[in-house]
């Protein structure tokens, strides 16, 4: 089962209003339909992940995994990205991510995502620039929230806040994540 | 070495033609720098982008956490510096400095915008390089939260 671009277009006018013409039908098709049934894994930390998946419904929940621990991060839901980064890095995935309630997911692959900027740069350049923006938003974001934690009445920020550790406010926020589920 | 015998040597980008490779020897400036040399500091206007070619660059912010002033990263060569400023279009959030002698290539604010914007060949692939950068960029700045954040728990 596929998502076309009139859903796309209804679903997430913001994401369609970046494409023009028959783009949209191109990023369709580019894009593969995942289905996540609730409390099922969609990536699990520290394994291989390759793909960039956007939220269509549902809602997820991120963790990492430690040793003998795990730490809750913050939520994931509709129009939000997950899996950049492995996507465009190569690396292992950088958190679990789990379905919270049913979930579907529209991703796409490393390969995928070559063969369409190589076959569509015009699509693949609205994808990359829209990471990129995405990324540099979040990098900026956390600077403020880590100078902003250091700044703060010039105690040690990492060591009174086991509830919420300022390491874990600034994870969630390169992440992309909500720290309530909505 | 010659900005393009690095690049078509580097799997960093394996991604760029031999003529997208050719286009950017053109257009980017090579340089050596001396021990020490700052390439910008916090709080400075974005007007370049580096590509390492060889030696090791320093990042350092102030604030990172509880340890104030600290060494937020070490720039390989292969790695692109002074990307977040240049596209967010604010100052500096880190400064850049040579750790013993170091060779570079800068590509100024304006042959860097063409590139990120337009849609022919050499974007195309300039553009997926410059994310992969991002991406590394946000997996260290990760992997060193994950240490703080473990390291604490495991404390508490």
């Amino acid at each position: 089962m596929a998502i076309s671009a009139d859903e796309i277009r209804r679903k997430f006018p913001e994401i369609a209003g970046r494409f023009h013409g028959q783009t949209l039908d191109v990023l369709a098709r580019a894009f593969s339909l995942h289905e996540v049934p609730e409390g099922q894994a969609l990536i699990r930390d520290g394994t291989a992940a390759d793909t960039v998946y956007l939220v269509w419904e549902g809602r997820l929940v991120a963790f990492l995994e430690g040793p003998g621990m795990s730490v809750e991060l913050g939520h994931v839901g509709p129009g939000q990205w997950v899996g950049e980064v492995s996507m465009l890095d190569a690396g292992p995935a950088v958190a679990t991510v789990q379905a919270e309630t049913d979930a579907k997911l529209l991703g796409i692959g490393r390969r995928e995502f070559k063969e369409l900027n190589r076959d569509h740069p015009e699509v693949a350049g609205v994808i990359l620039r829209l990471l990129v923006h995405l990324m540099i938003e979040r990098l900026r974001r956390a600077d403020e929230l880590m100078l902003g934690a250091a700044a703060d009445t010039g105690r040690s920020t990492a060591a009174d806040e086991p509830a919420d550790h300022w390491g874990v406010k600034v994870y969630r926020r390169l992440m992309g994540l909500s720290e309530r589920a909505t | 070495m010659r900005l393009s015998e690095f690049l078509s040597q580097s799997p960093l980008y394996d991604d760029l033609s031999g003529s997208d490779i050719d286009t950017l020897e053109q257009i980017m400036m090579v340089r050596d720098y001396h021990d020490g040399h700052q390439f910008f500091g916090e709080r400075s206007r974005a007007e370049s982008v580096y590509l390492l070619m060889s030696g090791e660059v320093s990042v350092t912010a102030r604030g990172r956490g509880s340890r104030g002033a600290a060494e937020i990263k070490r720039m390989k060569p292969g790695e692109l510096f002074g990307l977040v400023a240049l596209i967010g279009h604010e100052r500096r959030s880190a400064s850049c400095r040579a750790v013993g002698p170091v060779t570079a290539a800068s590509l100024p604010r304006s042959a860097f915008d063409l590139l990120f914007e337009s849609n022919s060949p050499l974007p195309q692939h300039f553009r997926l390089v410059v994310a992969r950068q991002l991406a590394r960029d946000t997996r260290s700045l990760l992997d060193e939260l994950r240490r703080e954040i473990f390291s604490q728990a495991q404390s508490a």
